[in-house]
């Protein structure tokens, strides 16, 4: 008896308390909801809707039921911009992280200068379309400093935007280049929270540089590296003004990635409608990545406990 | 001797090879930024034929003096620039006010939010949540048409709030980055915070933001930078003098025509070295700063 | 400074000559469009920087004829200038009247976005013929003036001529077939050059390590081929369509034409032009030709002034070579459109008839950026490009056709450039053109 009466009379403030909290939370969340609503919510279920009608910008367009998805199961070019965006983010994503592992870690040992830090972190600071252009200049096949480099040096010109087999890699680098800083100082981040004497213990067990990388700053890394992860894939899907600037989707559609493809039929072609249904058809593609991603994460969180 | 010379001297090569490396990613860095000064001092006619040169070609300022608007229309013509004379003052003054103005708001909205994802309970918190991060994953071209008719609805067009509006509120990568913070965050503190009877903006305030402000000035800086850059969305929405912001100014110099005629690259390269000189600046001025504040101490 | 001093003694020069002359049209003016007597600011957008300060000036000269209204002029980029306009199309916060481009005309009309100026008195016999019909829509409407004439021409590097042991006189009277390529193939091998100091038609010369090609190339091109291949296909007796430009039927699949196609890769296969790859891997072909890698290249008469500007190289321009079917250059002209969403369509009209018209015209032709449309411009354009040292006669001397203006051109080019690109990068054959020209043909069945 005692006890439930003691449990009670706890237990009122408490639900007082949590409704204030609820009340307080909603506060807290509303600006950023109206935020969501009005500007993230709203726009995308226009998308959804219009993604079942045959909208061309002009006119208000009309109902067609399935008929854009079920175009874009035949459509080739969207097969192949899927392919070539995969193509893409595989390389960009894979060598911007190895690079800026690799950089975090020369970081952390050797170089631990704010200087060289700050140096890295600038291409980040510029904006992508000038990254393009800057890098259509020097590595124009005739009168690029990369391409007047390669011929100094003896090895053949490259025609990096014009080669099929190079374009989209051409349009990754550029993108690792611009963000490769900017993810090593994230990395380099995550490594200055590794308590030192981890290292120490490793070091008095022999263990090498190499060893130490592998057995304990990669383990202790996998939380911050699935972060970066997750927000740098993301914006890797969405890879588009690099293509706008530079190669417009060609040679033959060795760079239209799934972004430009949509760009193209919404603004250039005026197909709203269809665009719409293939940028539902990537967003459902983000939405499953991710959540495989957050599950990853999740998983990892015993690791560093 | 040998025995311990051998380990050591792998491991002077193993560093100087090292150090190497790190010379070869400042040198990656830096050199495409020296062609861009390197061009933005050289005329457009004399561009092509002097490649081969690591110096200016016909080394001059007038590249600046078009940008600035110090030199005539014909005279820009002549020199193969655009005719765009750039009130340069006004529009840094106006990509000031939509950087700030974002960076600011914005941060602090997502940071509330943030913290009421992760730190109050109540009911429907991780779907709600789980929704706000699923517009991470909204293509921003889905939302770009609606919202510029939205704007125009509004009667916004051509005003300040309308550049900012759309990512004045929140940004779902704001949300879910500090919100990746503030969970990790030890609730002991807070625990004391609030039997001292403070209520919860007092704590967000006075605990969870000081002990945050490394993450926090991390996020700040990026959104500045995105805002700062961004192009397309100040492009549609404004392109009145008044409010005119310095990249949509510089997207002048981009390609003028469909076939042949490329852009002013001499004119393009010096508007880009004008428009990152205040990022640039108020990098160096806040550098340590910045830089120490990309940390992950929190994250598990 | 300079510039708006000496423009703005012009505007006031002009503004004088308004009233003093303009009296009388001006009460005509307030019948016509804005009764209530009201001022009108009308918005003109357009995209060449260069054209600018002539129609600048033209929009002074036209407030100066009619003091209630006055015209702000904006140039935007290529690419900005159509998102732009779209947007604005869409949003009702357009320009009243933009300069338009014959690849999007027709969709325009399709999607009633401009509005038709037949209610306006112009005197089309004034313009060169064939081109007022570009503006006409497939409705029957017409929906604009052609302002230049968008002719095509060989420009050379004078320092390689000479090295070649040539002058501007043998590029004079050059002829071309799809079989051998006649004497313009031949100057085109004797022009180029290898690392080793071997011209093209000398035994020896290594294609794989060309150090000037006698061609350019500026990319792969849309289905008109302007300036790439088309002067070669329409000289050798093709034709882009026959229809009507509602219900065209491409002859893609023309021998003539891939005829003419397995001939233009020939030469980069030869190594006397710069294959796809390269052409397309960089800043452009003009940049190319001033860096001292192309002896010569086809391009139009508005990038003439760009040529003459590029230090360290002289150019000299020639007419195109003359096929089987005589010498023949693609045309195309700029036209200006009033847009659906202008409130005030009456004085937006008028402001188009006025640009497009012998006055502005006159303007925009001493300024020596583009050849005119109209006739009674032609001289004065002439006049301004000698003085400029540019002699333009050679653009004048082919026949001409004008580019298809026909609708779903973005549907068809989708189609139709990665198949270009693929023919020209060795992945398809010529013959693949026959179905690509089936799937275009068929999106307007």
């Amino acid at each position: 008896m005692t006890l439930t009466s003691t449990a009670r009379r706890l237990r009122r403030p408490m639900i007082r308390e949590r409704r204030r909290e609820t009340w307080y939370a909603i506060a807290f969340v509303a600006p950023a909801a109206i935020g969501f609503l009005v500007f993230y919510l709203f726009p995308a279920i226009r998308g959804v809707w219009l993604s079942f009608t045959n909208y061309d910008l002009f006119s208000s367009g009309e109902f067609v039921g399935g008929a854009n998805y079920a175009q874009i199961v035949d459509d080739k070019v969207f097969w192949n911009a899927l392919l070539v965006t995969a193509e893409y983010v595989v390389i960009n994503i894979g060598l911007q992280t190895a690079v800026a592992l690799l950089m975090a870690v020369l970081m952390q040992r050797l170089a631990k200068s704010l200087v060289i830090r700050g140096i890295l972190l600038v291409p980040y600071m510029v904006s992508g379309v000038v990254v393009a252009l800057l890098w259509q200049w020097l590595l124009d096949y005739q009168i690029g400093i990369v391409n007047n480099a390669l011929d100094f040096v003896g090895l053949p010109r490259q025609s990096f935007f014009g080669d099929p087999a190079l374009a989209i890699v051409t349009v990754a680098l550029i993108n690792v280049w611009k963000s490769m800083g900017y993810t090593a100082l994230l990395l380099f981040a995550g490594l200055q929270a590794i308590p030192k004497d981890v290292y120490e213990a490793a070091a008095i067990d022999g263990a090498s540089e190499a060893k130490a990388f592998w057995r304990v700053s990669l383990p202790l890394l996998r939380p911050v590296l699935a972060l970066v992860l997750i927000v740098s894939l993301i914006g890797s899907f969405q890879i588009f003004d690099t293509i706008a600037v530079t190669t417009k989707g060609g040679p033959v559609n060795a760079t239209r990635v799934i972004y430009y493809y949509i760009y193209d039929l919404a603004f250039n072609r005026y197909d709203f409608g269809y665009a719409s249904a293939i940028a539902l058809v990537l967003f459902v593609i983000l939405l499953g990545i991710t959540l495989i991603q957050l599950r990853i994460t999740r998983a990892n969180k015993s690791d560093l406990a | 001797m040998t025995t311990i010379a051998t380990p050591r001297r792998r491991f002077r090569i193993g560093r100087a090879g090292a150090w190497v490396l790190v010379g070869v990613f400042i040198l990656i860095t830096l050199f495409p930024f020296y062609w861009m000064l390197r061009t933005s001092f050289s005329t457009n006619g004399a561009l092509p034929s002097h490649s081969n040169s690591l110096l200016p070609a016909e080394g001059t300022l007038d590249a600046y003096r078009r940008v600035l608007g110090l030199s005539s229309v014909s005279e820009a013509l002549e020199k193969g620039g655009s005719t765009a004379s750039v009130d340069f003052w006004l529009y840094l003054r106006n990509s000031f006010i939509v950087a700030i103005s974002t960076t600011v708001v914005q941060t602090l909205f997502s940071a509330l939010a943030a913290y009421a994802f992760a730190r109050l309970r109540w009911p429907g918190r991780n779907v709600v949540f789980t929704i706000f991060l699923s517009a991470l994953m909204v293509p921003p071209i889905f939302t770009t048409l609606p919202n510029f008719i939205l704007i125009r609805d509004l009667g916004l067009l051509n005003t300040f709030l309308g550049i900012v509006l759309p990512n004045l509120l929140m940004s779902p990568f704001a949300v879910f980055f500090l919100r990746q913070f503030f969970l990790n965050i030890s609730t002991e503190i807070e625990e004391a915070a609030r039997l001292d009877g403070a209520g919860h903006l007092r704590t967000f305030f006075r605990v969870i933001v000081p002990m945050s402000a490394a993450p926090i000035t991390t996020l700040a800086i990026l959104t500045y930078v995105a805002a700062w850059n961004d192009y397309f969305w100040p492009l549609l929405v404004g392109q009145d003098e008044n409010v005119r912001v310095l990249t949509v100014a510089l997207g002048i110099f981009k390609a003028q025509t469909p076939n042949g005629g490329g852009p002013d690259w001499s004119g393009l390269m010096a508007a880009t070295v004008i428009a990152a000189l205040p990022v640039v600046i108020l990098f160096t001025l806040l550098g340590r700063r910045v830089i120490n504040s990309i940390q992950f101490s929190g994250v598990k | 400074m300079k510039w708006r001093k000496s423009a703005a003694v012009a505007a006031a020069a002009l503004t004088a000559a308004g009233v003093l002359a303009g009296c009388g049209s001006s009460d005509s003016d307030s019948g016509s469009g804005s009764g209530s007597g009201g001022k009108v600011d009308l918005s003109y957008w357009l995209w060449d920087a260069n054209q600018q300060p002539g129609y600048q000036k033209c929009a002074e000269a036209f407030t100066a004829a009619n003091p209630n209204i006055s015209v702000t002029v904006k140039q935007y980029g290529w690419d900005d200038y159509w998102s732009s306009i779209t947007t604005g199309l869409v949003s009702g916060t357009a320009p009243d009247v933009f300069t338009n481009h014959a690849s999007y005309f027709p969709t325009f009309v399709d999607k009633h976005q401009i509005l038709p100026i037949d209610d306006e008195k112009v005197d089309l016999s004034a313009y060169q013929a064939g081109l007022p019909e570009l503006w006409v829509g497939t409705d029957g409407k017409r929906y604009g003036l052609p302002k230049d004439n968008g002719l095509v021409g060989l420009y050379a590097n004078d320092g390689l001529l000479k090295d070649a042991g040539k002058t501007a006189a043998d590029l004079a009277n050059l002829t071309w077939n799809p079989t051998d390529g006649g004497t313009f193939e031949q100057l085109i091998a004797h022009l180029t050059v290898d690392k080793a100091g071997k011209r093209g038609d000398q035994p020896g010369f290594d294609k794989g390590k060309v150090a000037v090609y006698g061609l350019g190339l500026n990319g792969a091109g849309d289905g008109s081929g302007e300036t790439i291949w088309a002067q070669y296909a329409l000289s050798n007796g093709w034709q882009y369509y026959s229809g009507s430009t509602s219900k065209p039927v491409f002859n893609y699949n023309d021998p003539k034409f891939t005829d003419t196609l397995k001939w233009f890769k020939g030469l980069s296969d030869k190594g006397f032009m710069p294959s796809l790859k390269v052409a397309s891997s960089g800043i452009g072909m003009q940049a190319s030709y001033g860096a001292g890698k192309y002896a010569m290249t086809t391009d139009g008469v508005w990038s003439a002034k760009s040529y003459f500007e590029l230090k360290d190289v002289k150019t000299t321009i020639a007419p195109l070579p003359t096929g089987p079917a005589g010498r023949q250059s693609t045309t195309n002209a700029l036209g200006d459109a009033v847009t659906a969403t202008t409130k005030h369509p009456a004085e937006a009209k008028k402001l188009l008839v006025f640009l497009g018209g012998k006055d502005c015209q006159s303007i925009v032709a001493k300024e020596g950026v583009v050849l005119p449309a109209i006739t009674s411009a032609i001289e004065e354009a002439k006049a301004t490009f000698k003085t400029n040292g540019i002699d333009i006669q050679p653009f004048l001397e082919p026949k001409t056709s004008i580019e298809p203006v026909v609708p779903q051109w973005a549907d068809a080019m989708a189609i139709f450039k990665p198949a270009m690109e693929a023919f020209l990068n060795g992945q398809t054959q010529a013959d693949s053109f026959v179905g690509v020209n089936d799937q275009i043909n068929a999106l307007y069945k």
